[in-house]
């Protein structure tokens, strides 16, 4: 039984080794031209320069930065009760529909959601926000009782900004706005009573 | 009338219904160059859905797409309003009729501080309250 032989290629010099083979059917569609390689038994092989990064279409774009999240939510879904998954996975959903997407805005970034599911786990609402996405891929969660409103936008290294508009009766509207972390935002959203809106009270 | 999609817009999640918009809805993007854009309804005549549709279609044919999203919205804001808010908290703000590539009745929100959420939101939920889908809007055929 007599062994293949070993194919080696000779000592790398471009200029006499390697030979672009000219319309070539395979690369045409392809952004370089396919180059023959010369092997040392005299073979000959075809083969394409290694093609530059393709950019990703807006629709990749937005279905990986999706599962990014999902796959996220799925290390803490153990933490979320009442169908709390589901109900994040269906409005990332409803946010990230292509063909509703708005022109020059980025995905979901995924430190911005680490951010946010830091949030539900140490705040646990039981009334959950409205999402929505900022232009650079922010998400942004917001709590309405008629007038009254809670919005937070959630950035990366449990980077918050939070904002509260309370109108009480016959009080001149409140308003707060400012910048925190998740873990501070207790403390600081406690002069507002949040429980109002992210409580069923 | 400012354009916001489906992103900004906070949805009631039991009834579907829009219910609010984010503040960042009226946030500047570096393409801004400095200047919220806008549009304004009255170029087209008066103040009715015609001109609104008008209005609409003049923003559509700036998009590369030259497609509106079905669940976006146009928010209508009085000019009055927004500058007497600006001037409450000593931000005044000037919006100027500057007409973009087809966008005839294009014009923008200048010296706006977008870093004021607090103002953003007054924009958003108290001076540009009258909303209209883009899917009940009567556009001209692109």
């Amino acid at each position: 039984m007599s062994s293949a032989p070993e194919l080696t290629l000779k000592a790398f010099n471009p200029a006499d080794r390697i030979h672009p083979v000219k319309g070539g059917t395979v690369g045409s569609a392809l952004p370089a031209p396919p180059v023959s390689f010369q092997l040392s038994q005299g073979e000959t092989r075809i083969s394409t320069p290694f093609p530059p990064p393709a950019k990703k279409s807006m629709e990749e774009r937005l279905f990986e930065a999706l599962v990014a999240a999902k796959v996220r939510t799925s290390l803490v879904a153990m933490h979320l009760h009442g169908g709390v998954r589901d109900k994040i996975f269906a409005q990332l959903n409803r946010l990230h529909d292509a063909d509703e997407w708005p022109e020059g805005d980025e995905p979901l970034k995924l430190e911005s959601f680490k951010t946010f599911l830091r949030f539900l786990l140490l705040f646990e609402p039981e009334l959950r926000p409205s999402l929505g996405l900022s232009p650079d891929g922010n998400l942004l969660a917001a709590w309405v009782k008629e007038e009254n409103r809670l919005m937070l936008e959630f950035c990366e290294l449990n980077r918050v900004s939070w904002l509260v508009v309370r109108e009480d009766a016959n009080t001149f509207p409140e308003r707060g706005s400012g910048v925190s972390t998740v873990d501070r935002l207790p403390e600081v959203l406690a002069p507002y009573r949040p429980e109002d809106w992210i409580s069923r009270g | 009338m400012r354009y916001v999609p489906h992103t900004r817009q906070i949805i009631d999640e039991d009834s579907g219904n829009v219910i609010g918009i984010y503040p960042a809805a009226f946030k500047l993007r570096p393409e801004d160059k400095g200047a919220l854009s806008v549009n304004w309804i009255e170029f087209y005549g008066s103040l009715d859905d015609e001109s609104i549709a008008l209005a609409a279609d003049g923003f559509r044919k700036n998009l590369q797409k030259k497609k509106l999203a079905q669940s976006a919205l146009f928010a209508l804001g009085n000019v009055g309003e927004a500058k007497r808010r600006g001037k409450l908290i000593r931000k005044p703000i000037r919006i100027l009729h500057e007409p973009e590539g087809e966008n005839d009745g294009h014009a923008t929100i200048r010296q706006l501080d977008d870093n004021d959420q607090s103002f953003l939101d007054a924009l958003a939920n108290e001076v540009f309250l009258d909303r209209r889908a883009v899917a009940k809007l009567k556009l001209p055929k692109a």
